[in-house]
């Protein structure tokens, strides 16, 4: 099992390495990319910093896994790769990255945004808003 | 014996990552809930998801011994 958790921010190194890595799959005409920043969100005049991510790890991580799976029957897709981030990721980073590739656009398209739907509304994964004083609130998933 | 783990918010709410009980076995999970929103009250207000043994399952799966009782608040993925 492909392994998507990982701890700390998704450096923006890895997205760019991974552009690069398929530039030898030349079957491949379409990527699609999704990444989730943190959002230095106002919550009753005080700013969000960081969040700190937790997880029950190995749900998510199966739970991650059924997703992709999921989808790669629903979709024409050449390859998928997905990370997310634990532990503390400051305001401006990325913590979720989605990277969806296939022959023609309209598969990778549609597969990235059900991919980010289904993540965020099915991976238990538990994110403590961090403010500049250090008190904190939990974030929740609409 | 019933080991439950609780995640995010809940760590907060209870003051304590687990908890581990003989009794718990046989129950469900529904049982066990009313235990907690007599010590927790607020709890309540939480739509929570369960897991056993990482699968999730509804509130009315009943707990076993060796069970592991994963109790998940609201996610905030992504």
């Amino acid at each position: 099992m492909k392994k998507v958790l990982m701890e700390g921010a998704i450096p923006p190194e890895k997205i760019g390495k991974s552009i690069a890595n398929h530039q030898v799959k030349t079957h491949i005409g379409a990527h699609q990319i999704f990444l989730g920043q943190v959002r230095a969100d106002v919550i009753d005049g005080k700013t969000v910093e960081a969040i700190e991510y937790t997880a029950q790890e190995q749900l998510a991580e199966e739970t991650f896994h059924t997703i992709r799976e999921d989808a790669f029957a629903k979709y024409d897709l050449s390859c998928m790769h997905i990370s997310h981030s634990l532990g503390r990721v400051a305001a401006g980073q990325i913590c979720l990255s989605v990277f969806v590739s296939s022959a023609h656009r309209d598969q990778c398209t549609e597969a990235c945004s059900y991919l980010v739907e289904r993540i965020k509304k099915e991976v238990p994964i538990f994110g403590k808003e961090i403010f500049e004083d250090q008190t904190h609130t939990w974030k929740e998933n609409k | 014996m019933v080991k439950v783990v609780y995640y995010g918010q809940l760590v907060d709410l209870l003051g304590r990552d687990s908890d581990e009980q003989s009794e718990w076995v046989g129950v469900t999970i529904s049982e066990w809930l009313e235990g907690v929103y007599q010590m927790c009250p607020q709890l309540k207000q939480l739509p929570l998801k369960f897991a056993i043994n990482n699968q999730l399952v509804e509130p009315d799966a009943q707990l076993n011994d060796q069970d592991e009782l994963s109790v998940l608040p609201p996610f905030a993925g992504g």
